[in-house]
């Protein structure tokens, strides 16, 4: 493996609450950052220059995603509340009840029409002018993850006991496999076809949703916390503490295959992500490194190191820049200088 | 407290029936003035809504870490949301962690070793069990659950102690205690408790424990009495009359040869008192110190046993029962001897609860490899039935204590307070089912560095 080259930051913001979430806005101008103080931040992306600022959530903000036009930005908190914010003036424009204590995860539908939330064991589904189109059932456990399908009218859960396809709208779980572990991260490929689960034992479980056939990876080295797709569905990228396992899914697929492992990192991972379009992985960890990797021969291309754990990173919509946010909540954008 | 176990977040473990008063006692937590920011993690069916606190529901998701073993299942979603709350860790000074009162308080306990992430941030301080005074004692008989809950506690709190009379009260607490010697019992009445004796106890912390209880480490011996005496050259007369059993078991020990105390004479004839006695009847001469003889006493009283003593020396007598049952007198050339001093201990209990407390004792050092390679091979072995352990050791070439925990297979070891003046001893002890004392003692009085 070569060093690869030193990335210095464009910008540093400073901040003092661990970076719960990060996420570039549609058009990748700002970037809105929400943090364990219940504060979101919307900055500028090119400077870091702060646009507005607002308490949103009591207990912290859990998680956030902007609306495909760029309108509204929905924070989900702890506080069991979802809240929609005007993009262009930070002020609050709808509240929802998430049904339960922590409002962990948000997703917009494909198509771009409604969105998804998951509070503890509840889902719903609302359009994007804030009518709730579904509650679903209860789940058996506090869900962990949430993907919509390619067509926009099914939802998938990981929660303690496997993974389940909802239909929204319906009562029953249409397709259901069923994993004795405890659930921790939930990533579908970008072409809908595996859905991975991580686990809490130090283990992955791969789904086909074609032929429902499944692959259990174990002997990770710790819970398998953060997973990652390329765009084109052929990388799966996975970490168990400080390793990254990447899957192959070309051809005949990983199974039987050996995967890729990506050690370099000395302490656990908190976030993967692949560069849009590429087959370039982000790896931010608690070691405060930042590494982009080419899986192709499994180079370093860049890092960059914080004194700080990291928390989160985001890719620019089109891959021309990478946020990255600290457990001390700092927020550095590194530029895409290639 | 030591440094590193002060920087985690303290995490209490709130166990016991329905019915116990948990939903009280954490509305008192919870509502009281007490300025500690708590994080209270309920079971599901809890019935409290606070607005000042943080109130979480769990899911009681139980997994098993390595394929099947029971001893390393943890509860998932603790570590969800503990791993949440370290995110915002400078908002909370403590976090409450109630269970559902079936629960097997071992899942929530391992979480805290086997999460590394969870075991960098918290440190789990206490398991406070809750116990309607009324109702425990069928509890006990009927259900694995509530006698786990007893052995896994760090406090146990006699709740509606008013409602039971004085007997019961002490009948109750010495079945509870038999159980587990290690937990601080509390009554209250409606859960009323000093909070400090619930939240933040160091109830891992030996150090602590034994501050406020120097006696619980007190072994229970296999012998009730000791006596002191200093005895010239000769043949010695043993009298004795028929008591409450048909033998007696007694050990003699030359005091003089070892210049340690009382705690070593006493080890030396715990370890006596394990192995085969010699059986000896009235007429015959017992010669040998460090044996275990078996008096018989059966036959036609007075019985009359001879000692010969070759070297004028101190020697001590462990008797089996208390000697005055037996009226037993050490007598020579015709003239009674009085011990220059006796001692009484607590005698072994035969408890009906297979739930037990061992505790051990040595001074001076222990070997740190040979007592690494015994407790990880007792823990190994025979973590299934070890409910809890807890020790402070004394290792030679460390100038500092050695403190650790233990839950079934899993443990948590680091060093301690340096030992400075004070005396360098270890002191362990173990609550389990079905735990083999002698063997116990065995093993450990192998990890000693002879002197």
């Amino acid at each position: 493996m070569t060093p690869g080259t030193h990335w210095s930051p464009d910008w540093i913001r400073e901040g003092t609450e661990y970076v719960m979430a990060l996420t570039f806005s549609p058009d990748g101008a700002t970037l809105a950052v929400a943090q364990a103080d219940g504060f979101i931040r919307h900055l500028e992306a090119t400077t870091g220059t702060c646009l507005w600022e607002r308490e949103a959530h009591e207990y912290g903000v859990a998680t956030l995603a902007f609306s495909p036009d760029g309108g509204f930005l929905l924070s989900g908190g702890q506080d069991g509340l979802i809240r929609q914010w005007s993009v262009e003036s930070g002020h609050q424009t709808a509240e929802y009840i998430a049904l339960g204590h922590w409002a962990e995860h948000l997703v917009w539908s494909p198509d771009g029409q409604c969105w998804a939330v998951s509070a503890g064991r509840q889902i719903q589904a609302f359009r994007a002018d804030g009518q709730r189109l579904w509650l679903g059932p209860e789940q058996a456990s506090t869900v962990t993850g949430l993907a919509w399908l390619e067509d926009s009218q099914h939802l998938l859960t990981t929660c303690y006991g496997g993974i389940r396809l909802f239909r929204v709208g319906g009562r029953e779980i249409i397709l259901q496999h069923e994993w004795k572990a405890s659930f921790i991260a939930l990533a579908l490929s970008p072409d809908c076809r595996h859905v991975a689960g991580g686990c809490q034992d130090a283990s992955m479980i791969v789904c086909d949703l074609l032929t429902k056939e499944r692959l259990i990876m174990s002997g990770y080295a710790g819970k398998v916390a953060n997973l990652a797709w390329d765009d084109h569905s052929r990388y799966l990228a996975s970490s168990g503490n400080n390793e990254i396992i990447v899957w192959d899914f070309a051809d005949d697929g990983p199974s039987g295959s050996t995967p890729l492992t990506l050690d370099r990192h000395v302490d656990r991972l908190s976030d993967l992500a692949f560069r849009p379009g590429t087959s370039q992985l982000a790896s931010a960890g608690q070691d405060g490194l930042l590494i982009l990797w080419q899986i192709a021969d499994a180079r370093i291309i860049r890092f960059h190191s914080t004194p700080q754990p990291l928390s989160r990173l985001a890719w620019h919509p089109r891959g021309q820049a990478l946020a990255i946010g600290t457990a001390d909540g700092e927020v550095r954008l590194l530029r895409n200088q290639a | 407290m030591s440094s590193q176990l002060s920087s985690r977040i303290p995490v209490t473990v709130l166990t016991g029936f329905l019915g116990a008063g948990k939903t009280t006692l954490l509305n008192r937590i919870l509502t009281e003035h007490h300025g500690q920011r708590i994080a209270v993690i309920e079971n599901e069916f809890g019935e409290i809504g606070i607005d000042q606190a943080l109130v979480i529901d769990a899911d009681e998701e139980i997994f098993e870490m390595n394929n099947g073993c029971i001893c390393c299942t943890v509860r998932g979603d603790l570590i969800r949301i503990l791993g949440n709350l370290m995110r915002r860790r400078h908002q909370f000074d403590a976090i409450l962690i109630e269970t559902t009162g079936l629960a097997d308080p071992a899942p929530v306990a391992q979480t805290f070793f086997v999460d590394e992430e969870i075991a960098e941030q918290f440190r789990l301080d206490a398991i406070v069990t809750l116990v309607d005074a009324r109702h425990i004692a069928l509890h006990l008989d009927d259900s694995r659950e509530a006698r786990e809950q007893i052995a896994f506690a760090d406090v146990i709190l006699l709740n509606k102690i008013d409602q039971v009379d004085v007997t019961t009260r002490a009948a109750l607490e010495q079945r509870l205690r038999g159980m587990n010697a290690l937990a601080t019992i509390h009554h209250a009445v409606h859960a009323e408790v000093p909070l400090d004796a619930v939240l933040n106890i160091g109830g891992f912390d030996l150090n602590r424990i034994l501050k406020q209880n120097p006696d619980f480490l007190e072994l229970e011996y296999p012998f009730e009495w000791a006596g002191l005496y200093h005895l010239a050259a000769g043949t010695h007369e043993l009298m004795l009359q028929h008591g409450p059993d048909p033998t007696l078991k007694l050990c003699l020990q030359q005091a003089s040869q070892v210049s340690a105390s009382m705690a070593t004479w006493q080890r030396q004839a715990q370890v006596c008192f394990e192995g085969e006695a010699t059986g000896i009847q009235p007429g015959e001469t017992l010669t040998r110190t460090n044996c275990l003889y078996e008096l018989d006493l059966t036959t036609t009283p007075p019985l009359h046993f001879n000692w010969t003593i070759h070297t004028p020396a101190e020697y001590i007598v462990f008797t089996q029962h208390d000697p005055t049952e037996f009226d037993m007198r050490l007598m020579f050339a015709g003239l009674g001897l009085s011990p220059l001093r006796e001692w009484s201990f607590k005698p072994d209990h035969q408890h009906d609860d297979q739930i037990t407390s061992v505790s051990l004792t040595a001074e001076g050092d222990l070997d740190h490899s040979r007592f690494n390679n015994w407790l990880g091979e007792l823990l190994r072995e025979q973590g299934q039935s070890l409910f809890r352990g807890k020790g402070i050791i004394s290792v030679k070439g460390l100038d500092k204590q050695l403190v650790f925990h233990t839950v079934h297979m899993l443990m948590d070891m680091q060093t301690g307070q340096p030992w400075g003046d004070t005396t360098r001893h270890s002191q362990l002890i173990f609550i389990g089912r079905d735990l083999n004392r002698a063997e116990l003692t065995r093993g450990f009085a192998a990890c000693q560095v002879q002197s």
